[in-house]
């Protein structure tokens, strides 16, 4: 059992990583950003490209090209944005462009970066690398932060309103687009350090582009849309159904398990867990 | 206009007679694609309702139909039973999803796929896992690329001509009211819940039957047809060539599907660069996206 | 209205333009390659095709024919490959035909062969192709294979097994794989050999496509006290557990890795994959394991400035020849090769009595159109990561197995 919560918490904490960006932009802003896989990988690949000139200060540059990305898509949404379905598929054109791009640069095969700290320390039999100890506590850091915008400081409010209702948000004195424009950029800039860091425990190739987005969809929509509290109990839930399944069963089991109570949920609960309307 | 359609509509049975074979194969493949598409649209377009789940249909129609006939059942009575196993799983889908407003839909059925294709890699055994299961040519729909390039027609050609009886049926008004006021449809005492369930039924059946006639087309069933890029290209026809407009569904999904396996193809294969073509056609719909926002039919037809 | 109609006539004329092609008519024999070519499988055989057909025109070519590449782009998707078959059959009318990548799209395609009944040379190492031959010959039977059929992996890895043993004494095993189809059918297999040779088998771990987090597989083997893993995984997945395995796991790993085979794969893992044990199937790695061998890598370096970047150069380079010794021995005997049937019957006669002199070593094809596998032949190779290099262990070695 023991082996299970370790593992949980700290698979958990990096699926927290990867959905806390499509949170902000799909669950909180309601901007169906299908381009989130892209931020990841940009990240990934630009600091693989400069890691054997300028070693780890290529993550932060990584982390920029992500930021850069975020900007460029918020000016590119922002003449279609009152059309949903025409965002959607304007994110996952650029999506699947920017997917193809990688393809033809870098090949198909995945590519990572050597972890900033080396070795791996042993709980109760689990042994943990430290790389995936640093993801873990960097998302707990990075949720507390997210949740702490989100409900106490007044940029937090704003987006919170204009997720609720665009049009009062802007008689009230919202700066709407400055709102927008913020939400796609810190939600490019978390997606870009969890890109970074995947990459040193995991590999990045250009089809993670899609996984990515499955994944932070999949945890974003039991969670419940508009919640940034409902992704994070969602992302430790999918994470603990996949280790106990794989851990006390088997692990063929694991992502169908998890699918499966996903639709269960969203059947009984059709606003995922801790969905506001 | 319906001159013009019936024109259209037989200049296919000529291809045979100009094109070579190895195009005629692609041909009779985008007709199928095309009734993927216009029967997506008939929930999108006509309902308002996004169901990014639409390959689970295909899927669902392609290896009921291919395990029947591998085990023994005749091939049309195998692709009929998987149109049906299809529909029923629409009807179930859509009495639970359809109650609520919304992206509901689209939040569960973009599940979906992935769940399939799950099951698929599960028991490679019995679905064949990511290589797929081969149907065999003495299964197909016929032995010559020309015969079952007329059978791929003429199922094209009947189920289109049932949709555009229901589109511009009251059913078919019906459901446009509800499009674009679900309110007042209500209270116009239209059963809301009920019409859209059964439009979306129609479309699960027809895509059912479609993805049986692809497997025993192309001869082979794999998890290609519940994946996401099949999905996209459905989606992109759709909204390329105008929600909700019939004709809309049909050109968008000719031009996307000659674009992609024809057109640009070719020209990477003459520019020698590989994946290059995938590259235009995504730049391309983003340019569309800007240029085009209604669908080619929406902007060059106003009705 | 009228734009309208201009629209759609002018997509039907798109059509129908591009479905009339010219085919020309020359004096040349025409190679076909189909594969996934913005992969490096489709490169790697385009590239293996090329450097044989290069060094063969350089010498005159076949019958004072001189060759050409053909190229079509199958996707790694079973309709556009059948769509790219049909093409390179119809209309530009190859001789032969060399790729199709992956078993799931080879099997999908046998039928369209069937139908155009030209040579395919495949890439792919389910036992289903040549089971498919031998049940229905006069249909399948323009199908060879050049890739070993995956039945013989399982004996191979019990031999690296083995050979860890004697530096280890390793006694339980814990198998971790893929679910597809094919490791399925090995893995029974693979339990009977376990079994006879003395070993337990603790635990049988089957992963799911796109896993990436490993932590609850490597907690498994550490728990059930396993002294070995033994691995099949043919996915992108095997970076990520390899990354895993070297930081969270202290026993060794035996196994079918394909990514591992790839010259790449030890920066792929940031070096995480040192004294990984691989097999690598009949031999598709860049190790001068013979003279041939040697030769061809250092001719494919000089022309491509790289070696093979995927086992597939390896099979599409010995096709070349394969089809050049058919073709010659049947002009000899005065009958027509460019007749399908006829290049068949002669690519049969390429067996273990008459054997051709490849690359990997001796290529003789069996009834059923599989290579033969075994000594004095192609061999599954076992080799070693080592800082950086692959060393051949068994049956063949270049150094030794270290731990």
């Amino acid at each position: 059992m023991l082996p299970v919560l370790i593992i949980g918490a700290i698979w958990g904490g990096i699926l927290t990583l990867v959905a806390s960006g499509f949170t902000l932009t799909f669950g909180v802003g309601r901007i169906f950003n299908f381009a989130h896989g892209t931020f990841f990988a940009i990240s990934a690949y630009v600091s693989y490209i400069l890691y054997p000139h300028l070693g780890y200060l290529s993550v932060v540059v990584g982390i920029l090209s992500s930021a850069i990305l975020g900007l460029m898509l918020y000016f590119m949404v922002k003449p279609i944005r009152e059309n949903e379905i025409m965002v959607i598929l304007l994110t996952l054109s650029l999506a699947l462009l920017i997917e193809q791009v990688i393809l033809l640069t870098f090949g198909e095969d995945p590519v990572s970066i050597p972890p900033i700290f080396k070795g791996s320390l042993n709980f109760f039999g689990v042994e943990v690398t430290s790389t995936k100890l640093l993801s873990f506590i960097v998302a707990i850091i990075l949720i507390v932060l997210l949740e702490f915008t989100i409900s106490r400081t007044r940029i937090g409010k704003e987006i919170s309103a204009v997720s609720q209702d665009y049009e009062s948000a802007m008689i009230v004195g919202i700066n709407v687009e400055r709102v927008f424009m913020l939400t796609m950029l810190i939600s490019s800039i978390l997606a870009g350090i969890g890109g970074v860091l995947y990459a040193q425990i995991y590999s990045v190739n250009p089809e993670s582009i899609l996984e990515i987005l499955i994944v932070a969809f999949a945890i974003v929509v039991l969670g419940g849309l508009g919640s940034v509290k409902g992704s994070i109990v969602s992302a430790f839930l999918i994470s603990y159904i996949q280790t106990a399944v794989s851990y006390f069963s088997d692990a063929r089991w694991s992502e169908l398990a998890s699918l499966l109570v996903i639709i269960a949920v969203l059947i009984v609960r059709p606003k995922g867990l801790f969905g506001v309307e | 206009m319906r001159a013009l359609a019936i024109i259209l509509a037989l200049i296919p049975l000529l291809i045979p007679l100009v094109a070579p074979k190895s195009i005629l194969f692609t041909i009779g493949l985008l007709f199928l694609f095309v009734v993927y598409v216009v029967t997506w649209d008939l929930v999108a377009g006509y309902v308002g309702e996004v169901n990014l789940g639409h390959v689970v249909f295909v899927g669902i129609g392609a290896y009921t139909s291919v395990l029947l006939t591998l085990n023994g059942l005749n091939m049309w009575l195998s692709i009929l039973v998987g149109g049906m196993l299809s529909t029923l799983f629409g009807l179930a889908i859509g009495s639970v999803c359809l109650r609520l407003r919304g992206y509901y839909l689209a939040l569960v059925t973009a599940i979906l796929p992935l769940v399939f294709i799950q099951i698929v890699n599960i028991y490679p055994n019995v679905f064949g896992g990511y290589e797929g299961l081969s149907v065999g040519i003495n299964n197909a729909l016929h032995r010559t690329v020309e015969g079952r390039f007329y059978i791929s027609y003429l199922f094209t050609l009947a189920s289109l001509i049932v949709i555009y009886k229901i589109v511009n049926s009251k059913f078919g008004l019906r459901l446009k009211a509800i499009r674009d006021d679900p309110d007042l449809a209500e209270s116009l005492g239209i059963d809301v819940f009920k019409h859209k369930v059964l439009a979306f039924v129609i479309s699960a059946f027809f895509s059912g039957i479609a993805g049986g006639i692809t497997a025993f087309y192309r001869l082979s069933v794999g998890v290609d047809l519940f994946g996401i890029s099949l999905m996209l290209l459905i989606i992109i026809s759709a909204i390329l060539g105008g929600l909700g407009t019939y004709y809309g569904a049909i050109i968008g999904a000719v031009i996307v599907y000659v674009l992609k396996y024809m057109v640009l193809t070719s020209f990477a294969q003459s520019l020698g660069m590989a994946g290059v073509d995938d590259l235009i056609l995504y730049a391309l719909l983003i340019v569309l996206i800007y240029k085009l926002p209604k669908g080619i039919f929406g902007t060059f037809y106003k009705s | 209205m009228k734009k309208l109609v201009v629209l759609i006539v002018l997509a039907s004329l798109l059509v129908i333009g591009c479905a009339q092609k010219e085919t020309k008519k020359e004096e040349v024999i025409k190679i076909g390659v189909i594969g996934p070519m913005e992969l490096k499988f489709g490169k790697g055989m385009v590239e293996g095709a090329k450097l044989a057909i290069e060094e063969i025109n350089a010498k005159g070519g076949i019958d004072g024919k001189k060759l050409v590449l053909v190229t079509r782009d199958g996707k790694l998707k079973p309709d556009v490959t059948a769509q790219g078959l049909r093409s390179l059959a119809y209309d530009e009318n190859v001789n032969v035909i060399i790729g199709g990548f992956s078993s799931g799209i080879v099997i999908a395609n046998m039928d369209t062969i069937a139908e155009i009944k030209k040579v395919w040379m495949v890439e792919c190492a389910s036992p289903t192709v040549t089971k498919k031959i031998a049940e229905d010959y006069k249909d399948y039977k323009y199908i060879f294979r050049l890739e070993a059929n995956s039945s013989t992996f399982a004996p191979s890895i019990i031999e690296g097994l083995n050979l860890l043993r004697e530096k280890l004494g390793v006694k339980k095993v814990v198998i971790v794989r893929d679910q597809a189809k094919w490791v399925e059918d090995i893995d029974s297999q693979l339990k009977d050999l376990l079994a006879k040779n003395g070993y337990e088998v603790v635990d049988d771990i089957a992963i799911p496509p796109d896993k990436t987090n490993f932590d609850d597989v490597f907690t498994v083997v550490k728990e059930k006290k396993a002294d070995a893993i033994v691995a099949m995984i043919a996915h992108g997945d095997a970076v990520d557990f390899v990354k895993q395995w070297k930081d969270s796991c202290k026993v060794p790993v035996v196994g079918l890795i394909l990514p591992a085979v790839d010259p790449n794969f030890w920066n792929e893992t940031n070096g995480k994959c040192d004294k990984l044990i691989v097999l690598a199937p009949a031999s598709e790695v860049p190790i001068p394991i013979n003279e041939n061998m040697e030769n061809f890598l250092k001719k494919y370096k000089e022309r491509f400035g790289h070696l093979p970047i995927a086992y597939s150069a390896y099979e599409s380079y010995e096709a070349v020849y394969a089809f050049k010794r058919a073709y010659e021995m049947a002009k000899k005997n005065g009958e027509d090769p460019t007749n399908s049937d006829v290049l068949v019957k002669y690519l049969e006669k390429i067996n273990r009595q008459n054997p051709l002199d490849g690359v990997r070593g001796k290529i003789a094809f069996t009834k059923n159109h599989d290579i033969v596998v075994g000594k004095g032949y192609v061999v599954n190779l076992i080799f070693q990561w080592q800082n950086g290099s692959m060393v051949a262990v068994a049956p063949i070695s270049t150094g030794e197995l270290v731990w």
